[in-house]
């Protein structure tokens, strides 16, 4: 049985990477359709060369940097408070954000932002899908802290508190050094999930702050296009390797 | 150290305020009101968008994505179980084959359901090597369909229906296969008799953590249903832009949110019990 | 000669290590043999190998004549007590017994597999938890049902791993003597592992000892213990004083303040005096400095620290043994 289960499993992990690699293969060839006529860096070209796209690129970009520090911070901060004395209240309102879907808070937030502007005269535009981003990027943080510090020893801080410092000097020179792999595995899995919404974004952008998947959406709309395969390839590697990186960080004993 | 606590926990109950209640808040005092001229709402307020929501069509939208998400929930289980099994009777590396799971997860959503767009048009490298090997003459309409959807739903939370399954298979005690092999149960007897009931609360937690998403899904259905398959997501998005029925729009999240919360409460009583 | 289970030459190496190197051994019908050694000798191994869950390296497994290498263990005629009962937690007591009995093919009838569970229940003395589930009972309760659920389905040989060692002493105890008596009553071989030379002894009509993969001693547990083959076996299943190169048990040795007559006796002066509820252990030092303990139900008032004392033996009460010094076979 156990040959079987090993079979069922190379096809189980076949089928859940295969789709990627072959976008990837499929993104130099020198064909719009699915039959290999060559090799061509045709296509990566023209992403590069596209405007449009590189603009919304560097949108993305700057969104997920943002909203990624400013998730981080607050998260990580969230995250020790919770692990020091449970906060129910928050603890579900987060686990509540995680499990609403997509849709749920794109809308919602684009009707808050739409009062807002009544009020505000705030159009839609980065600094909304930075709040945005924010809001359902806090969840996947404070998780990634509080997991990583379960294993934290509070013996540590009590030694620091014991020698003379002060609760913020314990928590800012022991606490926070002994947390930094967690915080940078959150802080990179928080720009993965903003650099690759799609639903919250397009509802709350403006019309001058498209994003990277918008762009890949609306192009994936009209049909394929083997500029989207090569955009497909370049993105997986790189929010791939991001998730390596945090999944080492994540791990690694300080 | 309660100040520094409070302080600690301030900006996140600030952005939680802010950026998930208020907005909730709005979209519940919206389903109340009536629909503005260029979108947007305006008064009167009515109970019109709850009426409109109780409208069999709808209905038939809201029972499509239930079937829809229970199919691809079942598929996930059936095809996850035995992925978790491998994983945690592997001896060794077990984190490295759980990550291997997990990545293609964590790389872009939007991009996993466009691979599959490429995979299933007319045109697409399914299609193509069918007709190539001459089992087909004219290309399979395997896009732009239900099926397409349930494949892309499975394709994007499988990796949510194995790991739960094998935080459970994992603990279980493994010398409770040999004591059933011991009193005669061939090892695949002793999977359906002793592995498998022993894995329920996995199993659910699974169910629950790939319905959900699938139930509010809106990305999977839009691009590899077409415009054929509408489910309770598309049919959000709609209101909220082409439509601009927002009233009704917001009653629908409601509706949507309603549901989400019904099965965590049915969940969270279901592993009490199982505890 | 009524041989149940032969062991021939069995051999299981590890990479790191030899667990069992080339083990013999014969056990009859309706005997209790039991397997002692200290934790790493490979006695556990040696059930594993018997009951299927490993394979053997070299050598042969015959159950009542034919040899059971290459069955898996669901088609072996033994039935195995796990150390940790291995209860199924999802099923009750009774569906727990009844599961051997529901994979036999061709089908029992429920009845007649509700006959059966009735019986052994009774003969376990569980009768009334049938509906129980494994986590609502005591531990010597789950031990039972351990129990019963093997012994329900009639093996050739019983396989005990260390049953009671998750026990507390005084429940150990009893189990001991009911565990001895449901043997004698069902008249299945028992093949019993532990590390506890006491119930080993107590229960035993044969025994091995085994230490580092190989059996040391076979026989009775009187032959084992007032004869045993080799230090290691001597010292592992009692105390052992080593007087002038003769090896010689605690409570053999005789002690006196005066010289006794006519024996070889040593001098030796008192170093302690331990109170053990139904005996006394008398810790002494020789004249030329070794150690030797005397075990004796005399009052302990006689002997204090300081006292000069003689120790002696009745001849013939001493062991065959030499001193080889090392700590038995390599």
């Amino acid at each position: 049985m156990k040959r079987m289960l090993a079979l069922y499993a190379a096809a189980a992990y076949a089928f859940l990477h295969v789709p990627l690699l072959i976008l990837a293969v499929f993104s130099f060839n020198a064909s719009k359709f699915s039959v290999w006529r060559g090799f061509t860096w045709q296509w990566y070209r023209d992403v590069f060369a596209n405007e449009n796209l590189m603009e919304a690129a560097m949108n993305s970009l700057i969104i997920g940097a943002v909203s990624t520090v400013v998730a981080t911070a607050i998260g990580t901060l969230a995250g020790y408070a919770i692990w020091k004395r449970r906060s129910r209240l928050l603890t579900n309102s987060l686990y509540l954000s995680l499990l609403t879907p997509e849709i749920v808070t794109g809308v919602s937030l684009l009707a808050f932002f739409q009062w807002i502007f009544r009020f505000l005269r705030v159009p839609l535009g980065m600094h909304t899908v930075i709040l945005a981003h924010i809001s359902f990027c806090l969840a996947y943080v404070v998780i990634v802290i509080v997991a990583r510090l379960q294993t934290f020893d509070p013996a540590l801080e009590e030694a620091a508190l014991d020698l003379g410092a002060n609760e913020w000097e314990s928590f800012w020179h022991v606490t926070v050094p002994n947390l930094a792999p967690g915080i940078a595995a959150a802080a990179l899995l928080c720009f993965t999930v903003s650099f690759d919404d799609y639903v919250i974004t397009s509802l709350v952008a403006g019309i001058d702050s498209e994003t990277l998947p918008m762009v890949v959406y609306s192009m994936a709309r009209k049909g394929v296009s083997p500029m989207v395969n090569a955009l497909s390839a370049m993105i997986t590697l790189g929010l791939g390797v991001f998730v390596v990186l945090a999944a080492r960080l994540e791990h690694r004993q300080s | 150290m309660k100040r520094l606590r409070a302080w600690f926990l301030t900006p996140a109950y600030l952005v939680m305020a802010s950026l998930f209640a208020a907005p909730m808040l709005i979209i519940c005092a919206y389903s109340l009101l009536s629909r503005g001229p260029y979108g947007g709402v305006m008064r009167p307020w009515t109970l019109e968008a709850y009426t409109r929501v109780l409208n069999p069509l709808y209905g038939e939208i809201v029972w499509r994505s239930a079937w829809i998400s229970g199919v691809a929930t079942a598929a996930c289980l059936v095809l996850g179980f035995p992925l978790a099994l491998f994983i945690s009777r592997a001896t060794g590396r077990r984190a490295l084959l759980l990550n291997l799971v997990m990545l293609p997860f964590w790389t872009s959503f939007l991009i996993r359901t466009y691979a599959w767009m490429f995979l299933l048009r007319d045109t697409g490298l399914i299609n193509t090597v069918l007709q190539a090997l001459h089992l087909i003459g004219a290309p399979l309409p395997l896009l732009f369909n239900d099926g397409a959807v349930i494949l892309g739903l499975v394709y994007g939370y499988l990796p949510f229906m194995v790991l739960p399954l094998y935080a459970t298979l994992e603990k279980q005690d493994p010398s409770l296969v040999e004591a059933a092999q011991d009193l005669g149960a061939s090892p695949w007897v002793a999977l359906w008799t002793v592995v498998v009931p022993l894995a329920r609360p996995g199993m659910f937690a699974g169910a629950i953590l790939v319905f959900i998403p699938c139930l509010g899904s809106y990305l999977t259905p839009d691009l590899l249903g077409g415009g054929k398959t509408v489910m309770i997501g598309n049919l959000v998005q709609n209101q909220f832009t082409t439509a601009r029925d927002w009233p009704f729009g917001s009653a629908l999240s409601l509706l949507v949110m309603a549901l989400v919360l019904v099965f965590l409460r049915v969940a969270a009583r279901r592993q009490e019990t199982m505890l | 000669m009524n041989t149940v289970l032969a062991l021939e030459a069995l051999t299981k190496h590890y990479p790191t290590q030899r667990a069992v190197d080339g083990v013999s051994l014969c056990i009859q019908k309706g005997e209790f043999f039991s397997l002692l050694g200290p934790s790493g000798c490979g006695k556990t191994t040696t059930l594993r190998l018997v009951a299927g869950f490993e394979t053997p390296t070299s050598g042969n497994i015959l159950l009542g004549g034919q040899s059971v290498v290459d069955l898996p263990p669901h088609q072996r005629d033994v039935s195995t007590v796990f150390q940790s009962y291995a209860l199924f937690p999802h099923l009750t007591v009774e569906k727990n017994v009844a599961f051997g009995l529901e994979r036999r093919r061709p089908g029992l009838s429920r009845a007649e597999i509700a006959r059966r569970v009735k019986g052994v229940l009774e003969l376990v003395q569980l009768t009334g938890k049938e509906k129980r589930l494994p986590q609502q009972l005591s531990g010597g309760e789950r031990q039972r049902v351990a129990l019963a659920r093997s012994l329900v389905l009639q093996p050739k040989v019983l396989l005990l791993d260390e049953p009671l060692s998750a026990l507390d002493p005084k429940l150990r105890k009893q189990m001991r003597d009911e565990l001895k008596k449901l043997q004698r009553s069902v008249a299945i071989t028992f093949l019993f592992i532990t590390h506890d030379e006491e119930e080993a002894l107590s229960l035993s009509d044969r025994m091995a000892v085994m230490n580092r993969g190989l059996i040391e001693q076979l026989g009775t547990p009187r032959e084992l213990y007032s004869q045993p083959a080799t230090r290691f076996v001597a010292e592992f299943l009692g105390g052992v004083n080593w007087l002038g190169g003769t090896a010689i048990r605690p409570e053999r040795m005789r002690i006196s303040a005066a010289e006794p007559e006519g024996v070889r006796c040593f001098r030796a002066t008192v170093t302690g005096a331990t109170f053990l509820g139904n005996s006394v252990q008398i810790a002494t030092r020789l004249d030329n400095g070794s150690p030797c303990v005397v075990e004796t139900t005399a009052a302990v008032d006689v002997f204090r620290p300081g006292d000069a004392v003689h120790v002696w033996w009745n001849p013939g009460d001493e062991m065959p043994l030499k001193d080889d010094g090392g700590q038995g076979a390599a």
